[in-house]
């Protein structure tokens, strides 16, 4: 279960996010999604524990967040940190097996396993050896969410992991992302590319820095909810009315 | 024949470097040099304060005193940043100004008082000549105390240094691992500064690792030229200093290392200074070549070059140009070859500039002067498929077909 009541949170003295308030049974596959500026990254931090709200309370697992760090993962922005740093592929990956009562110099054999599994998974296992620096942007973020992966946390909270990947290997991560899940894990992840958004998940968070609705898929993802969220946007709710039309099935025709 | 004296001041400096450079690699990595110089001048207070306490030099005292001043030197500056919003930078210059100026108000009234000095003096600028027994050990002890943490802890280390956020999130204890690295580091430099001095110890630290970061982005390389060079240079410095008088210890190592790194910066073949200016020479050199080509490629081109310049002299080795009746150069026919290769390239970009960007026909050219020294084979090929194959550029002129 994620449970979060009344959320007020921003950065300096502006709220980002007001009242929030909702609860996810998990494990569960749950996309945040909203416009722009809709408060989306803030609540994801918020949850990671990166921000402090303002009021109210963050509840994952039935713990403060600050209890269950150890059963999260996430992905870090790519330019968070230096890449000029010497280390290659490889060691980057294995930091998400690190525990923290994992005492010795050296990951085991096992570590390593999961570490090359994941790196394979996100179609970076010829890259293993090399330093980090030589690799583009893209591949740097298939890094990251390899790392992140190799955590096997209970909850994976990820911010657009699909920006700046290619058509090709961002397929390759949905793939991956469904599987992981699939083991009766849970993914929190912020997206905004609605098209993916109605086929990929199983719960919905809808932020326009209130909240607009919370739950399964079929009760968040409806043209009432989205035109709240979006507004006037009409190049998005376009798209959208079109989307609607052509898979009718899965998308509920009632609020 | 090496005197005891001098095995003593050699052991000392290379035991002093060894410990730097192998402390200095979290330092550097963490990107915490300016605070590991704050460092070493912070705990001069606190040694002079040991000394004059004690009554005697190089007691627990004085690394007791060394490490908690250092300590909160830098807690001042972490609360001076995160308080004021000062810069880290700015709070740093600040506290290592002030913890300095009280050390330079204990030692003046520490003259004064009588008391005897115990070599204190020096922690300015260090001297290896006043190293007692007493000092060699505890230098071989925290140099064995700290090869086995750096060994032990090394998966946190990198981890931690990399991305300290993950560190955190990964469930390693980042704020009790930064203070005893902090500890540790004001520990070492309160042990060094008596050989080689504040500032050369600070140099020290993070030189080392700078040089071996510079050469190599592998771990190991990194901490094995680290530490090799360090301890040669300290180990050359120890000689000359002893054999030399008035010659600091200290000041010698550091300029020594400075003369073992030159080198490296000069001729690594892929960051070395002086092998870029030859890349980058020789890449106008190829230029400047496939220039010249075009213009004998070109019959109604009367500007034909006829001096011996460097591009004429070059093609001609290459056997590209030979000499014709008329007292100058023509294409050879393997230089006919080369130069339908870059004219090939250059009228294809025009015509693709033209028929695809739509860029009137008349501003093409310049741009595929320079692309046509850019263009590999592979994608030449790839841009003629896709332009159809054409066979003349955009003025006409007939493309050469590939051979």
């Amino acid at each position: 279960m994620i449970e979060v009541k009344n959320l007020n949170a921003g950065y300096g003295k502006r709220s980002a996010l007001w009242n929030i308030d909702f609860s996810i049974p998990l494990p569960a596959f749950i996309g945040i999604i909203g416009p722009n500026g809709g408060g989306k990254s803030t609540l994801l931090k918020s949850i990671l524990g990166e921000i402090t709200p303002f009021t109210g309370s963050i509840q994952v697992f039935g713990k403060p967040i600050g209890e269950v760090r150890e059963r999260l993962a996430y992905v870090p922005q790519i330019n968070s940190v230096d890449w000029n740093f010497p280390i290659r592929v490889m060691d980057v990956v294995l930091m998400g097996r690190f525990r923290p009562h994992s005492w010795g110099p050296f990951y085991s054999k096992s570590d390593r396993e999961k570490a090359e599994f994941y790196l394979n998974a996100v179609g970076m296992f010829e890259f293993s050896k090399r330093q980090v620096g030589e690799l583009s942007g893209g591949q740097r973020q298939r890094v990251f969410l390899a790392r992140a992966l190799a955590r096997e946390a209970d909850l994976l909270l990820l911010d657009e992991p699909l920006a700046g990947v290619d058509a090709g290997s961002g397929e390759r991560i949905l793939a991956v992302l469904s599987n992981y899940q699939k083991q009766g894990r849970s993914i929190l992840m912020v997206h905004h590319d609605l098209l993916t958004a109605s086929t990929l998940f199983d719960h919905l968070i809808l932020l326009q820095t209130r909240l607009v609705a919370a739950g399964p898929i079929k009760d968040v993802f409806t043209l009432n909810n989205l035109q709240t969220a979006y507004g006037t946007d009409v190049s998005i709710l376009s798209e959208m009315i079109h989307k609607l039309g052509q898979t009718p099935a899965k998308i509920s025709d009632h609020p | 024949m090496v005197s005891e004296q001098l095995f003593w001041i050699i052991s000392g400096c290379l035991l002093a470097a060894y410990l730097l450079s192998l402390t200095g690699i979290p330092v550097y990595l963490r990107r915490e040099s300016l605070a590991g110089d704050a460092l070493s001048h912070a705990i001069f207070p606190g040694v002079v304060l040991a000394v004059w306490i004690s009554g005697e030099n190089n007691s627990w005292l004085t690394y007791l005193f060394g490490v908690l001043v250092g300590s909160l030197a830098l807690f001042l500056i972490q609360s001076i940043h995160q308080k004021t919003l000062i810069p880290k930078d700015g709070a740093t210059g600040i506290v290592l100004i002030l913890f300095f100026s009280v050390g330079l108000l204990f030692m003046g009234r520490l003259q004064r008082s009588g008391v005897p000095l115990w070599g204190v003096q020096h922690v300015l600028l260090g001297k290896a000549a006043t190293l007692l027994p007493s000092d060699l050990i505890a230098l071989a002890i925290l140099s064995v105390v700290g090869s086995i943490l750096f060994f032990y802890f090394q998966k946190w280390l990198w981890l931690e240094a990399f991305d300290s956020k993950f560190a955190k999130h990964s469930g390693l204890p980042k704020n009790t691992y930064g203070l005893f690295l902090n500890a540790w580091t004001a520990l070492v430099l309160t042990a060094t500064i008596q050989i080689l001095g504040a500032v050369l110890s600070a140099a020290m630290l993070i030189t080392p690792s700078a040089l071996g970061h510079f050469l190599s982005h592998n771990p190991k390389k990194l901490i094995l030229i680290s530490v090799l060079s360090a301890c040669t240079a300290a180990v050359l410095a120890g000689f000359i200093s002893a054999s030399v008088p008035a010659m600091s210890t200290g000041a010698l190592t550091v300029i020594l290392l400075f003369l073992l790194a030159f080198p490296f910066f000069l001729f690594h073949p892929k960051k070395g200074i002086l092998m870029k200016w030859i890349a980058r020479k020789k890449e106008a050199g190829r230029w400047k070549d496939e220039n010249t080509l075009k213009q004998f490629y070109n019959p109604a081109n009367v500007h034909l070059e006829t001096g011996l310049n460097p591009s004429i002299k070059r093609l001609l080795k290459n056997r590209l140009i030979q000499p014709n009746n008329n007292g100058s150069w023509e294409l050879s026919p393997k230089g006919v070859l080369e130069a339908e290769r870059i004219v090939r390239k250059h009228r294809l970009w025009e015509t693709f500039l033209h028929n695809r960007l739509l860029i009137p026909q008349d501003s093409v050219h310049e741009n595929a002067e320079l692309m046509e020294h850019l263009l590999d084979d592979d994608a030449e090929e790839r841009l003629s498929v896709e332009l159809n194959n054409p066979g003349a550029d955009p003025h006409q002129s007939p493309i050469p077909p590939k051979k």
